[in-house]
């Protein structure tokens, strides 16, 4: 629950207002291949923000990673959502290396395509609902002919069409970014440092699903992640304190590959941070993107398609 | 006689599937619904699904339970009726055939083993909602997926 006070933030405050409850933490530890744990009931799976986090597949993973006995008719859904994953991958990675290649000026894959491609053990174990990429100008979505969104931003963080939202330091991100392959093409994405910290700096604003802990989670596992680069990059997010509760939390929590060294840079950060910044990660994201969201759901309504909650999306900010 | 019997394909219009460790799982893709079949359900699927005759698909399962082909034959051909009465599979003289013997020991299909019970397909009609039915939905034909770069 985020908080309107005015008070200086606490560890405490941060961790109640972003970690996952009890249960979510619990069922985040079953998606992890040899962590402990276990796969809940259908009824439990069905909970609005499990659903929405498409967690069945990195489930079935992690479940046959441990050897796990699952119930038959539970891992009767596992298996076809893993085989509904591997489907939409083949159709969204045509869109995609299409999309890439049609790509005239410079553009980084961000988000959970980038995610995906270069951090998951299996692409079908993450799943994307559009394409994220960072440019330089002209942000807003598009539409791959296949039907597949194409999301151009400008910035990586909530901006809200002020000034006082977090920049990332976006000339460094660009600077630190590396080559890799996505969907078969060439392609730059965030440097692994930059994508940690894009991730739980994003997580921190309230601007994505439990997907997120995965996401850190694959992507901590990334050779010689640079964590002051982490530091630096959350700082400049004007999110240090939060990325420094949210880290502690996937080592202690959920296992996250994360050296006593790195958490104690990101404690570091968090201490000489700005309290304002915490205390405004609590308040949530710049707030000018609601006129936003109802015009997407006026034209999904237009089109007669089924509303559904995007978490993502909406509040990424456009170029100030 | 399995030269002049229709074959069976999986319908690639509508239907796409997997064997996960000795289960098929079967989703149209135009409903959401899935199926799922097991054990000797898995091993029909794979043969039917890959353009076998009845009979070739009761001899691989006869082979690989020893059972007689004729018991084989007259608990496949119920399924058999049902697959196609779902749209998930096609039957006709004009599928290509016989299925690659290889498959038997496919990914997933090897995975098929245990006592013999006769093959069944389960059908799973309120899961959608947990199956991240996102459009693009899988392509399950080529054709239907064209680039169209330019009206983006």
């Amino acid at each position: 629950m985020r908080s309107s006070g005015r008070r200086t933030p606490t560890s405490a405050d941060l961790a109640a207002a972003l970690l996952p409850a009890g249960d979510r933490t619990e069922l985040l530890r079953a998606c992890l291949p040899g962590a402990r744990g276990s796969v809940p009931s259908l009824a439990a799976l069905r909970a609005p923000d499990v659903r929405r986090a498409a967690l069945l597949p990195s489930l079935l993973h992690a479940s046959r990673s441990r050897g796990e006995e699952v119930d038959p008719e539970v891992l009767s859904v596992l298996r076809a959502a893993r085989t509904h994953e591997e489907l939409r991958t083949a159709a969204i990675t045509d869109a995609i290396r299409e999309t890439l290649e049609r790509l005239r000026e410079p553009a980084l894959v961000v988000g959970g395509v980038a995610a995906a491609a270069t951090a998951y053990e299996e692409w079908p174990l993450r799943h994307c609902h559009d394409l994220d990429l960072l440019v330089t100008e002209r942000p807003g979505e598009e539409v791959h002919g296949s039907g597949f969104p194409v999301v151009r931003h400008t910035a990586l963080y909530p901006r809200g069409g002020t000034r006082r939202g977090p920049s990332g330091a976006l000339d460094a991100v660009w600077a630190r970014a590396v080559e890799v392959e996505v969907a078969g093409f060439p392609a730059r994405t965030l440097a692994p440092a930059d994508a940690f910290a894009h991730v739980l700096g994003r997580a921190a604003w309230g601007v994505t699903t439990l997907r997120w802990a995965l996401d850190a989670w694959w992507i901590a596992r990334a050779p010689a992640l640079d964590w002051d680069v982490v530091a630096r990059h959350a700082e400049a997010a004007r999110c240090a304190a939060p990325v420094a509760v949210m880290a502690r939390w996937l080592a202690e929590e959920l296992g996250a590959e994360m050296p006593e060294a790195a958490l104690g840079r990101l404690d570091e950060a968090a201490r000489e941070s700005d309290p304002r910044d915490a205390a405004r990660v609590l308040r949530g994201p710049p707030r000018p993107w609601t006129l936003r969201r109802v015009a997407v759901g006026a034209r999904a309504i237009a089109r007669g398609a089924p509303l559904r909650p995007r978490p993502r999306g909406a509040p990424w900010g456009r170029a100030s | 006689m399995s030269v002049s019997e229709p074959r069976h394909a999986i319908n690639g219009e509508v239907a796409t599937a997997k064997v996960i460790d000795g289960e098929a799982i079967v989703i149209n893709v135009v409903t959401g619904r899935y199926y799922s079949l097991e054990g000797s359900g898995a091993l029909a699927w794979t043969w039917l699904a890959a353009g076998a005759t009845l009979a070739e698909a009761a001899d691989a399962l006869a082979a690989r339970f020893g059972i007689g082909a004729a018991q084989a034959r007259a608990d496949l051909a119920p399924l058999a009726d049902e697959l196609v009465a779902d749209e998930l599979l096609v039957r006709g003289d004009a599928v290509a055939g016989p299925p690659d013997p290889a498959l038997a020991d496919a990914d997933g299909v090897a995975a098929v083993r245990g006592p013999y019970a006769a093959p069944k397909v389960v059908r799973f009609t309120d899961m959608e909602d947990l199956l991240a039915f996102d459009p693009p939905l899988p392509p399950t034909d080529a054709e239907l997926w064209p680039a169209h770069a330019d009206q983006r």
